[in-house]
């Protein structure tokens, strides 16, 4: 097997009438795609992609993932040898002017050949008009001849994943066939993936959890994936449930946030759903909490959930997806530390079992590396190798990391040490059994739900809205008590009067969600050098949120536990 | 259904008052709820129950999604949609 093509022509061959995918929603019948009219319809966009110039290399982006014909248009682009990109769709939120104008500017950069879109999005006037732009439908109902599967080389860039960077500058990042295929082989090893199995998702596929585990991989091995909407699923979260209950899915991806919502806002009766085909539930792309574990484990008791199907993953797009898995019945290990070693001297110590809760700290692990994949510790220079339970930076390598960010060749020289790892920007540490446990991160990033982002861009934002003094803007994410995830507070100075501090917090809680698509969790307007500046003059972020998680800024929101 | 426009903008204003602490300005039909920061995704499910609390309606699951919500006067319409 040489190329992702090749296992749906397998599956189609050795399974027609099989289920490939099924789209549910609670508004509308559901629809479903078997192999061989999988494999039929890619064979179609195809014929599409290449009578309209598409070929081996050029970059096709798409936007929008709950749609019948999404399949066959990236299947498609695959087919012709193209390298497609799935790009996040318009929310509810964002302003449509700044959303098209940042695509347009994105495809510029990548010079995308192509671009195919939900037909239910509606594109700007202003669009690059060199480039191709179809709906899926439109690609899809093509009737040109079918045209000869392209036979990549392993090391030939397969897709590009654009879901970390800064706005206006995300990083692609490219993986190869050879890497996709490699990964799924031992991911699916670690994580007990068959291609019997179920997937249930509602993950956007702009994301490597939704991408890798959810579409990726089930097509790789074979394995049927049922379909939600996210917007759908999270204004009825029960509709997952209902979903794995009807197919009997066996397994479900999750952000930590979701296993806390679901837990809390689902309002159907205990007992209302079907939960006993589940193999495994993984937790991953946020730091995985306790917490939201046993609040879901809890919640669903009487839903038929076995025990020991929650698991914990560790993940990001650089290596295809996973890192590190748990698996088997007993799950993620716990461990319970003591907190002075621990904040003193970032050493995991067994705490004895006399310890109170206010001596300890409750860790949970990520599990171990997947087959081929090593984690190394080291230290903040980064040149020593930790012994376990001593927290440093998180280093990976293995067989299917990345080869670089696309067009950022500027990047390149930073990405790997001299043994060919690669620096997550995570803080964590590995135990005596080789568990790893991420702590934190050292990378300024914040996750929301489950989503990245960087506070340099919602402090850019800020910097340009009249009375805000200049470089006098500090964001930072707290974790939001009850619901598993962080939230983003945005602390500013004024020059402005007193009275219209309340206006400009106003503002600002307006203008960011419509331009980044994040609620702010929290936003105070200060006094003219009250912000805590570290020694070079420039403004702390850690600093400030220690200040701000104290009080010193005013009342904090009920969801932020203060310090 | 029948809905009253006043209970919704009830709703909605009660509703943001709680979650954000205030309103500063009142509501109207086109304020865009998500865009301008007044509702998030994640607090429709809870959203949702109190329209059902105070209209004395049970909505079928799902009827509501974040679209309805853009703004208070596309929530009405849905409702009298359904």
């Amino acid at each position: 097997m040489n190329s992702l093509l090749d296992a749906l022509d397998a599956h189609a061959t050795n399974c027609p009438d099989a289920l490939c995918v099924r789209w549910e929603s609670g508004r509308a019948p559901a629809r479903e795609l078997t192999w061989a009219q999988v494999r039929e319809q890619a064979g179609r966009a195809a014929g599409f992609w290449a009578e309209h110039g598409v070929g081996r290399g050029d970059v096709v982006v798409l936007v929008g993932t709950h749609h019948l014909d999404f399949y066959a248009c990236w299947l498609g682009a695959l087919w012709v040898g193209a390298v497609p990109t799935v790009l996040a769709e318009p929310s509810v939120r964002i302003d449509r002017e700044v959303y098209f104008s940042r695509l347009a500017a994105l495809v510029e950069r990548i010079d995308a050949r192509a671009l195919a879109l939900d037909p239910s999005i509606e594109l700007g006037a202003a669009w690059p008009p060199a480039r191709l732009r179809a709906s899926y439908s439109q690609v899809a109902a093509a009737t040109s001849a079918v045209p000869p599967r392209v036979s990549p080389r392993p090391d030939e860039v397969m897709v590009l994943q654009h879901s970390s960077g800064t706005t206006g500058l995300q990083k692609g990042v490219m993986l190869s066939h050879g890497a996709v295929l490699r990964h799924a082989e031992a991911y699916a090893a670690s994580a007990g993936l068959r291609s019997s199995d179920i997937v249930a998702t509602w993950l956007p596929l702009y994301h490597d959890m939704g991408f890798i585990a959810c579409f990726v991989t089930p097509l790789i091995l074979g394995a049927s994936v049922i379909w939600l909407s996210p917007f759908e699923w999270v204004a009825n979260p029960g509709l997952l449930l209902t979903s794995i209950g009807r197919a009997r899915a066996t397994h479900v991806w999750l952000p930590n946030f979701a296993f806390a919502f679901l837990a809390t806002r689902v309002r159907a009766a205990r007992g209302a759903f079907d939960l006993s085909s589940l193999h495994a539930v993984v937790n991953c792309s946020e730091p995985v909490t306790a917490e939201a574990m046993e609040a879901f484990s809890k919640r669903f008791a009487a839903d038929g959930l076995r025990p020991g199907v929650l698991q914990a993953c560790y993940a990001m797009a650089e290596n295809v997806f996973a890192v590190t898995t748990s698996s088997g019945a007993r799950g993620p290990t716990r461990r319970r530390v003591l907190r002075t070693t621990w904040v003193e001297r970032h050493v995991a110590q067994a705490a004895p079992g006399n310890a109170s809760d206010e001596q300890t700290v409750l860790q949970v692990s990520s599990g171990r590396p997947i087959a081929t994949c090593q984690v190394k510790i080291v230290d903040e220079g980064g040149t020593r190798v930790l012994a376990p339970t001593h927290a440093g930076r998180v280093l990976i390598r293995s067989p299917f990391l990345f080869g670089g960010y696309f067009r950022r060749d500027e990047l390149d020289g930073s990405l790997f040490d001299a043994e060919g790892f690669y620096d997550t920007g995570d803080l964590g540490y590995l135990d005596e059994e080789g568990e790893l446990f991420v702590t934190g991160r050292l990378k300024d990033l914040v996750i929301v739900g489950g989503r990245n982002l960087y506070p340099h861009d919602v402090e850019q934002l800020a910097l340009e809205v009249e009375g805000v003094r200049p470089g006098r803007v500090v964001c930072f994410g707290v974790e939001v008590v009850g619901l598993g995830t962080e939230g983003l507070v945005m602390l500013l100075e004024s020059d402005l009067p007193t009275e219209s501090w309340r206006e400009l917090e106003r503002r600002m809680r307006g203008l960011v969600p419509s331009r980044l698509d994040v609620d702010l969790l929290d936003v105070k307007v200060v006094e003219r050098g009250t912000l805590r500046k570290s020694t070079s003059g420039k403004l702390a972020r850690g600093g400030n949120r220690e200040w701000y998680l104290q009080g010193r800024f005013g009342t904090l929101p009920t969801a932020v536990k203060p310090a | 259904m029948q809905v009253q426009p006043d209970q919704v903008m009830q709703v909605l204003s009660g509703f943001i008052t709680r979650t954000r602490g205030s309103l500063n300005a009142p509501l109207s039909g086109t304020t865009r709820l998500f865009a301008e920061g007044y509702v998030d995704s994640f607090g429709l499910v809870e959203l949702t129950a109190a329209l059902e609390d105070t209209l004395g309606l049970k909505l079928p699951d799902g009827a509501l999604l974040p679209e309805d919500f853009e703004t208070p006067q596309t929530l009405i319409d849905r409702l009298a949609d359904l």
